[in-house]
């Protein structure tokens, strides 16, 4: 008998079942194709994080340590590859004589092997002279006008300074970590690495230390610098958690002796949190379309429900047990199941390859077959919940009369009546708050705690909002299509002309059919919308990021100590490429004992070189507190913090002491403030000062311009930096957009979500267009009896076409209005709910009209196309219609 | 008073084969007949002998594969008229979506009467045919013989020449069937209308003064028997 029924179910229906496995294709192509694209994107994190570091760990030996003893406990430590000896010397400052004599303050002096700069060649970043040899930081040697060649003391505390040759100048990238107090925690590390550093070759250093060491101890140290293998667990956590369980482990084996300085850890533990965030946005931006994929396919199966009655009937009456049916329903799901899990990866192999150009989305064959196997899972469990469940209800409870009940006067739905869509939307409000109380915070990853806790709490908030206002269409649309139908009618009149009226009551008889297709329409569209919406956002922020940290398309910074005036912007801007050039001075300023950076802008030119975002600033718009600068010149613009600690109101005279450029002493410049500066190009996360340029030169006597920020116009960004370069010698960095962009932010950047975002846009779009066309489509089909009977009496094509297109029309402007409006209260709370995830937080949602505008004209398509068709088929002999039906 | 020239329909050879090759059934197969004005017609015939088929050919419904039908008495063949002909058809055929006024207005509707004027004849129709109280309900709160009966105030609220009923008793109980034959010969004779009515029910088609009986897609015979 099974095989029978089975036969002729696939004579008979073979195109509803082809749609319900489609659905379920659907839905496993999106979690099979997120899921593993989020398990690839967490390996590439990992591999990022460890690749990023330049020294996975400094051990420091305790001061009464056998040195030999800890470096062959750490150098048998399983995992590490090589280990070797710096040495750290504090030295009371460094001398040059030349023509004149320059002199720094206290200093550091590093003793290297020669191996060093090949095991870590990312700590070092030869600039000019030799490579090897004594190396001379960069600022060091600016503040000494020392070159390579060049010979300079060491001074040693109670000892006569040493001399040693200069052979090159190096740049220190990663100096913070490079000069940390090893195993001190966050809050008491220095606060910022030591103004001046020398390099010695190990053997040169030991000459100059060695006699230091025995009088003043004190003053050097020794530290193990640990390259160690980077096979790590792909899963950042993992990883995160392996590595500090091994340096735990080497402190205890060394009972004390030794203390790690993890750095490959603190990395780790900062993608880790980014891997989780990545798994937020997974669960926020895909979950809701693997939702969306089960309810069209429930939408299938529920619009065959009538037939599947019929067909129970018929069984029954030939004595088909209720075990019996139930067991030919579970065959049915098993076959869609299985055809919609193998589709279903075959596509999400398909746009892994389009996407990323392989089928594992990058990641490895484990994480790809784990989440195959999830996929397939969640695809088996969409068939059972789509073709079982029902088929199990209508087994028990149908009889021929409920069945028939399909129209008209049933009752409104239980959650209509009490109102749930509304508490939907209150409770979703309720947690926003909430979250936004806790500023937030969706992922906490305390550092040295191995667990890190994510509030999937707050992704009830965008969720209840999306079902909620989902259910609250309905109710509107119950509404307008029950007591509104007069409204209806006379809207439809230009298209149904005298049938409007009939039309329109025959909508609202099914209205909830007609309610439910719209509301998945609009689930649909507001899905690909807000979606989009958020994705366009976060690449406006990365983007905003990477101009914020870098300044402009590219930027000159001068030397520290350099006197470059503003009048060689025009130098630079006779550079090919060169749209335009900005001045930005950079000075430093004593507010109080607080020394923090100062920006001199040309307020009324700024934004020909760079952005300035309004959420940059608080108290005016970027545009408005420009126009103040510029007014009122010797307004500023100041730290949140330093609002707060120097009780500031607008207006308020603001004393800061800045160098002299003739004098070089701190002089007194009187300043008024005039608002908040939060971020700024080229400027520190932390505190700092906005003023106007042309002020600041007057008060203290120079122009010295710290940054030039040159527009390119967006394009060939990296050809011009070159250029520049050329013109501009070793004087001056120049950095460009292009190259910050890779660098900048967290390894949550715009390479790892433009992946997601193809992934996803695509998908949204599929979504859109197939719940348009399939959910018309279907309610079409269930009325090709009415159609026939319709054409039968007498009705004409125009006047059949009313009827189908009157219902077209109301699923399309209803589905698309509330899909808008629903998508864009969801982008809001998104972007609100996901705050964390920008850097920095979006002054403004970036709206991607393009792509919303093809998500409605392909969802206007399909629907049009579905209407034509239906059309073309009622128009086939409607005797033979009815005879089939 | 039957004169060839007014004949609601005349039929000359006329042929319908569905299907072709060994497939092809001929559903009706040179049938030649006419219906004369105000004439009472029991079609007759075992199922599968070409009623429907035959009917919905006489109603301009589907297309011919031989043979001629004219329609003189309706000044010209039915299409794209709505209520020039009412057909009443075999198995449900109200629109679900549409309460009883509706369904029984839609030809009307079809036809471009304006809605007011519409409701208000389909309104008397049901009045005339006792139905009135059913005006507001929708079909799937009647029961079959409350269905057939408003099929066929569908079929007559448009004034119709002609009326076809294709085995409009056929799922009705005894006393139901024989109420809706008694509503379609009372409306035939109020519009003075020609009446057609199709069933395999020897005693259904008593009540009809002519019998005609179709075997295998013939016209096998044609027969007056007096009341
Ligand atoms: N649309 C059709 N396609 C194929 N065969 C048809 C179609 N309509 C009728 N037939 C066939 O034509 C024959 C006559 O059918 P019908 O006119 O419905 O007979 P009746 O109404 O007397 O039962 C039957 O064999 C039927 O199967
Ligand atoms: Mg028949």
């Amino acid at each position: 008998m099974t095989l029978t029924w089975l036969r002729g179910l696939l004579r008979k229906r073979a195109s509803r079942l082809s749609i319900v496995a489609a659905g379920i294709a659907v839905a496993v192509a999106l979690l099979g194709s997120l899921g593993t694209f989020l398990a690839a994107s967490k390996a590439t994190m990992t591999k990022r994080a460890a690749a990023e570091v330049a020294v996975d760990w400094q051990v420091q030996e305790s001061g009464d340590a056998d040195p030999n003893a800890v470096l062959a406990a750490v150098r048998s430590a399983p995992g590490v590859r090589t280990a070797v000896p710096v040495y750290y010397g504090r030295t009371s400052g460094f001398s040059t004589t030349g023509a004149t004599t320059q002199t720094t303050g206290p200093g550091v002096v590093l003793g290297i092997p020669d191996s060093y700069a090949r095991t870590f060649p990312a700590e070092l970043r030869p600039l000019a002279g030799s490579a090897t040899g004594v190396l001379i930081v960069q600022q060091t040697a600016a503040n000494l006008h020392a070159l390579p060649g060049d010979t300079v003391s060491i001074g040693r505390a109670g000892l006569s300074p040493a001399r040693v040759r200069a052979g090159g100048v190096v740049d220190l990238p990663q100096a913070d970590s490079l000069f940390q107090k090893v195993g001190a925690p966050v809050g008491s590390q220095p606060s910022a690495p030591p103004d001046n550093v020398l390099l010695l070759p190990e053997a040169t250093w030991h000459q100059v230390f060695d006699p230091l060491a025995k009088s003043r101890p004190d003053l050097v140290s020794t530290q193990l610098h640990v390259a160690r293998s980077h096979a790590l667990p792909p899963d950042p956590a993992a990883a995160y958690n392996a590595i500090t369980a091994a340096a735990h482990n080497l402190e205890a084996r060394t009972s004390g002796q030794a203390v790690v300085g993890d750095n490959l850890g603190a990395a780790l533990g900062a993608a880790r949190e980014d891997a989780a965030y990545a798994q937020v946005l997974f669960l926020f931006l895909g979950l809701p379309g693997a939702v969306l994929a089960v309810l069209l396919t429930a939408a299938v199966t529920g619009a065959g429900a009538t037939r599947r009655r019929r067909e129970q009937a018929l069984l029954r009456t030939r004595g088909a047990s209720y075990r019996q049916l139930m067991w030919l329903a579970t065959v049915e799901a098993a076959l869609v199941g299985v055809a919609g899990c193998l589709a279903g990866l075959a596509g999400a192999a398909l746009v892994g390859t389009l996407a990323f150009g392989s089928a594992r989305f990058g990641g490895t064959t484990a994480t790809a077959v784990g989440w195959t196997t999830v996929a397939a899972a969640a695809g088996l469990a969409i068939a059972a919940l789509t073709v079982i469940v029902p088929a199990r209800r209508d087994a028990r409870t149908a009889t021929v009369a409920a069945g028939r009940l399909t129209v008209g006067r049933v009752r409104a739905p239980w959650w209509l009546r009490y109102g749930l869509d509304l508490v939907l939307l209150a409770a979703a409000g309720v947690i926003v708050v909430m979250t936004g109380n806790n500023g937030y915070q969706l992922v906490l990853a305390p550092e040295g705690v191995p667990t890190i806790s994510v509030s999937y709490w707050a992704f009830a908030g965008p969720a209840l909002l999306w079902v909620g206002a989902g259910l609250l269409t309905w109710r509107f649309c119950d509404l307008l299509l029950g007591r509104g139908r007069r409204v209806v009618g006379a809207v439809l009149r230009p298209l149904a002309r005298g049938l409007s009226g009939t039309v329109a009551s025959g909508m609202s008889r099914q209205r909830r059919a007609l309610g439910r297709s719209i509301v998945l329409v609009a689930l649909a569209v507001s899905f690909a919308a807000s979606t989009a919406v958020f994705n366009a956002s976060y690449r406006q922020q990365a983007e905003a990021d990477a101009l914020l940290t870098n300044g402009a398309d590219v930027t000159v910074t001068e030397s520290p100590g350099a006197l470059t005036g503003p009048g060689a912007a025009g130098t630079l801007a006779a550079i090919p490429g060169v749209n335009g050039v900005e001045p930005l001075q950079h000075r430093f300023a004593y507010v109080g004992s607080d020394l923090q950076d100062l920006y001199g802008v040309r307020p009324g030119t700024i934004t020909k070189a760079t952005a300035l975002q309004d959420a940059y600033f608080t108290g005016g718009t970027a545009r408005q507190l420009m126009h103040t600068l510029a007014t009122e010149p010797d307004s500023i613009l100041v730290s949140a913090e330093t609002v707060k600690d120097f009780q500031l109101s607008p207006g308020d005279l603001l004393n800061l002491r800045l160098q002299d450029g003739r004098t070089k002493r701190f002089t007194t410049v009187p300043f008024h403030y005039a608002g908040v500066v939060k971020e700024f190009p080229t400027a520190p996360k932390d505190s700092f000062f906005v003023a106007n340029a042309s002020y600041v030169a007057g008060r203290t006597g120079g122009d010295a311009v710290g940054a030039f920020l040159v527009d390119t116009g967006g394009r060939h960004i990296a050809t011009v930096a070159d250029r520049v370069r050329a013109r501009l010698g070793p004087a001056a960095t120049v950095t460009d957009l292009a190259t910050t962009r890779k660098a900048v932010g967290s390894s949550l950047t715009s390479v790892d979500l433009a992946g997601l975002t193809r992934v996803e846009l695509a998908f949204a779009l599929l979504l859109a267009a197939t719940a348009g066309g399939l959910v018309l489509a279907l309610g079409l089909a269930e009325r090709r009896r009415t159609f026939a009977i319709a054409t039968a009496l007498g009705g004409t094509g125009r006047q059949l076409r009313a009827f189908v297109f009157g219902e077209a029309v109301v699923l399309t402007v209803g589905g698309l209005i509330a899909g808008a409006a629903i998508g864009a209260l969801l982008s809001r709370m998104l972007v609100t709910v996901l705050t964390g995830v920008f850097d920095p937080p979006p002054s403004a949602l970036a709206v991607p009209w393009s792509y919303l505008i093809v998500v409605g004209a392909i969802t206007v398509g399909a629907l049009a196309l579905v209407s034509a068709i239906a059309v073309r088929m009622a128009r086939r002999p409607a005797i033979s219609v009815l005879r089939e039906l | 008073m039957t004169s060839a020239d007014s004949a609601m329909v005349r039929c000359a050879q006329v042929a319908r084969t569905f299907g072709d090759g060994a497939a092809a059934v001929v559903a009706v197969h040179e049938v030649s007949c006419e219906v004369p004005p105000g004439a009472r017609i029991a079609l007759t015939g075992p199922s599968g002998s070409g009623k429907s088929t035959l009917l919905h050919l006489i109603g301009g419904l589907e297309t011919l594969t031989g043979g001629t039908i004219t329609w003189p008495g309706l000044g010209g063949p039915p299409h794209g008229r709505a209520g020039v002909i009412g057909m009443i058809f075999q198995g449900p055929s109200l629109l679900p979506t549409l309460n009883v006024i509706e369904n029984v207005a839609l030809p009307l509707r079809f036809d471009g009467v304006p809605s007011a004027t519409a409701d208000d004849r389909a309104a008397r129709t049901l009045d005339r045919l006792g139905i009135a109280e059913l005006a507001s309900r929708l079909p799937e709160e009647l029961s079959g013989g409350q269905s057939q009966r408003v099929a066929v105030a569908r079929a007559v609220a448009s004034r119709p020449k002609l009326i076809l009923a294709d085995e409009p008793t056929g799922r009705l109980d005894h006393r139901a069937a024989g109420h809706v034959i008694s509503v379609l010969l009372e409306a035939a004779d109020e519009l003075d209308a020609a009446l057609i009515v199709s069933t395999h029910d020897a005693e259904i088609a008593a009540r009809l003064p002519q019998r005609w009986t179709m075997s295998d897609g013939a016209l096998s015979s044609r027969e007056v028997h007096s009341r």
